[in-house]
C-alpha cells in the first residue's frame, strides 16, 4: 500500500464504504476498485486486505455469501445491518480526522 | 478467458505445497489468483502458466503473508471469545453457577485419586478430542474457521493447571469453581456456535 502508515488506519473504513456503495464484492474486486478510484495511487495488498475482511466478518460487520463461479468458489462480502450503521459512524470519524488534519497542516502547506 | 478445472486445481496444489493448509483460506486465495491470472490472460499473456508465473513473481510474498497472519496465534479469536462471555445471557449463567456452587458444596465429591483438577483435565481432553475428531473424521479437511478456537482451549488448559490444585485434596473455592465451570461451559457453547456458523457455508466449501 502506498504511504502505508497514512492509509493503514483507514483500510477498514475504505472497504466498508466500498461495500456500502457497491452492495457485495469479493476480495480481488475490492483491490481493483480501490486501484481504479485512486488511479493506481493506492494498492491494497492481499496480506492487508483479507485479514481485515476476516476481522470485520468476525465482528459481525460483514457477512459472506459463497458462490461457485467459473470452476471455483468465490466469497462475496456485504455489510450487515450493524455494518451499515458502523460505516456511517466511521465515515463521520474520518471526516472529523480529515478536517482536523487540514486545520493542523494547511497553514503550514500554504507557507511552503 | 476463464480458467479450466485443471488450471484451478494447479493453483490449489501450488498453494497447498506452500503450506496454505486451511481449505477455507486457500479457496479464497485460489479465487484471487485465478481472477488476476484470467485478467492477465485477457490482456496480452495468452498462456496460463506464463501468466500465473508472472503474477506469482510479483505477488507471492503478499499472498503468503496473508496465510502467515491466519496461521499465527490470533488475539482477535480470544477477543471474540471474551466478548461472547460478556453477553448478558452468559453473565446470567455465570451468576446462576455462582449461587449453585455457594449452595452445593461439591468438594466432598473429590478425593486424592480424583481431584477437581482431574475433572477439568478430562473436560479439556474431551473437548480437544471432539474437535480433532470433527476435523479428521467428519470434515476430513482442515478449516481455519473450525480450528481457530483451539487456541482458546490451550489457554484454558494452562489456566486450570495454574489455578487448580494438582495434588492432594485441597478444597477449591466457590469463586474458582464458578470461574472455571463458566469458562469451560462458555468455551463449549462458543465452539458449537462457531460450528453452526461454519456449517451454513460448509456445503459450499466442500
Amino acid at each position: 500500500m502506498k504511504n502505508s502508515q497514512l492509509y493503514k488506519g483507514s483500510l477498514t473504513t475504505i472497504v466498508m464504504t466500498l461495500l456500502g456503495e457497491n452492495g457485495r464484492m469479493y476480495g480481488y474486486e475490492i483491490t481493483q476498485k480501490v486501484k481504479e478510484i485512486t488511479k493506481g495511487e493506492l494498492k491494497i495488498t492481499e496480506g492487508a486486505l483479507y485479514p481485515a475482511l476476516h476481522k470485520l466478518e468476525a465482528e459481525g460487520v460483514l457477512e459472506v455469501e459463497i458462490e461457485n463461479v467459473d470452476n471455483r468458489l468465490r466469497k462475496y462480502y456485504k455489510l450487515t445491518e450493524k455494518g451499515t450503521t458502523e460505516t456511517v459512524n466511521r465515515l463521520a470519524e474520518l471526516e472529523d480526522f480529515i478536517r482536523n488534519m487540514q486545520a493542523l497542516v494547511q497553514p503550514k502547506l500554504d507557507t511552503i | 478467458m476463464n480458467l479450466s478445472k485443471d488450471e484451478i486445481r494447479f493453483i490449489d496444489t501450488y498453494l497447498l505445497s506452500n503450506d496454505v493448509v486451511y481449505t477455507d483460506i486457500r479457496q479464497e486465495m485460489v479465487d484471487h489468483i485465478a481472477t488476476a491470472v484470467e485478467e492477465k490472460m485477457s490482456t496480452g499473456q495468452n498462456e496460463f502458466y506464463p501468466a500465473f508465473k508472472e503474477y506469482m513473481i510479483l505477488n507471492k510474498k503478499a499472498i503468503l503473508k496473508n496465510n502467515k497472519k491466519q496461521w499465527s496465534f490470533s488475539w482477535e479469536v480470544v477477543r471474540q471469545f471474551l466478548l461472547f462471555l460478556f453477553k448478558p445471557s452468559m453473565l446470567f449463567f455465570g451468576i446462576l453457577l455462582f449461587f449453585f456452587f455457594k449452595k452445593v458444596d461439591v468438594n466432598p465429591y473429590f478425593s486424592e485419586s480424583f481431584t477437581v483438577n482431574n475433572l477439568f483435565f478430562v473436560l479439556v481432553i474431551t473437548l480437544a478430542l471432539f474437535q480433532t475428531g470433527y476435523v479428521r473424521w467428519y470434515l476430513k479437511k482442515r478449516f481455519y474457521a473450525v480450528e481457530k478456537a483451539g487456541n482458546i482451549l490451550m489457554i484454558l488448559y494452562q489456566l486450570q493447571l495454574f489455578f487448580l490444585p494438582i495434588f492432594g485434596k485441597e478444597n477449591v473455592s466457590v469463586y474458582t469453581l464458578t470461574l472455571f465451570t463458566f469458562l469451560f461451559t462458555g468455551y463449549g457453547v462458543y465452539f458449537l456456535k462457531e460450528i453452526i456458523k461454519f456449517n451454513r457455508h460448509r456445503l459450499n466449501y466442500i
